[in-house]
């Protein structure tokens, strides 16, 4: 008889437990969901600055690597236009020369066009709903714009293997 | 006394007249090469512009140096280095 009146003490006992514990479960659980669901937007917003400031870093290197092509490339092709302004002096018809050296002027002037799209691009990067994606159509445009950058050097090179052939076609004129 | 002076004002006239003759026929020619000029005094002493299309002719020189500086630009363009895909590798590990 004193076992079975443990036993029921037992059970109201436990039953009073889970009658207070349970509200303040419910009550609690939420508020821990918004707390979990807080950190998790904290570091989401911290991954996406950490991103930025990385894209930043390598957009900052890349425009240091682009504008010194750039440069380089107008450095020549005003020696070109120099060189093609001489052999125009001595007689010779430069007007094809100066035909490629807009070419390649136009194309570098394109150029520095899709850089800009490029670098505006990965700036979205963070941003975006489908960030590799977003990556690989940034990565895409500054493909095309270093592709632009190799062509208007190669029209160039086109423009200074010409201007050699009229100057030599200057020097033969002169031994007839 | 007064023959001796008279020969004298007589071979400097003489000298003068040589010098200013030969001045005359061997007038130094100036030709035009682009950025610098070059005086070549013409053979026989001749004034003569020689060249086509109405422009002065260019000496081997001219032609070898532009050749030359044209040379070393093309050199340098094939040796310019140039930005490529690789600049935006290192993003990728941090998109995720």
């Amino acid at each position: 008889m004193n076992g079975h009146m443990k036993k029921t003490a037992a059970i109201i006992a436990l039953a009073l437990v889970a009658a207070l514990a349970l509200p303040t479960i419910a009550v609690a659980l939420p508020r821990a969901n918004r707390a979990v669901s807080a950190v998790s937007t904290a570091t989401a917003e911290t991954v996406a600055a950490n991103l930025r400031n990385r894209i930043e870093n390598v957009l900052r290197a890349r425009k240091a690597r682009f504008d010194a092509a750039v440069a380089n490339l107008i450095k020549r092709q005003d020696r070109v236009e120099a060189l093609a302004g001489k052999v125009e002096a001595l007689g010779g018809d430069v007007a094809g020369v100066r035909a490629r050296l807009e070419e390649s002027r136009r194309l570098l002037g394109q150029a520095r066009a899709q850089e800009e799209v490029c670098a505006a691009a990965f700036r979205a990067v963070p941003d975006a709903t489908d960030r590799r994606g977003a990556f690989r159509d940034a990565r895409a445009k500054g493909r095309e714009a270093v592709e632009l950058l190799r062509q208007s050097r190669t029209v160039l090179r086109r423009a200074a293997e010409e201007l050699g052939d009229v100057a030599e076609r200057l020097r033969e004129g002169e031994g007839q | 006394m007064k023959r001796g002076i008279a020969l004298a004002i007589l071979a400097a006239l003489a000298v003068a007249v040589l010098v200013s003759g030969c001045q005359g026929r061997a007038k130094p020619v100036e030709r035009q090469t682009g950025t610098s000029s070059t005086l070549a005094t013409a053979p026989g002493g001749s004034a003569e512009v020689s060249g086509s299309a109405g422009g002065p002719s260019a000496s081997a020189e001219d032609v070898s140096a532009i050749k030359a500086e044209l040379l070393a630009i093309e050199r340098e363009l094939d040796a310019m280095d140039m930005p490529d895909d690789g600049d935006f590798s290192t993003l990728e590990g941090d998109l995720e």
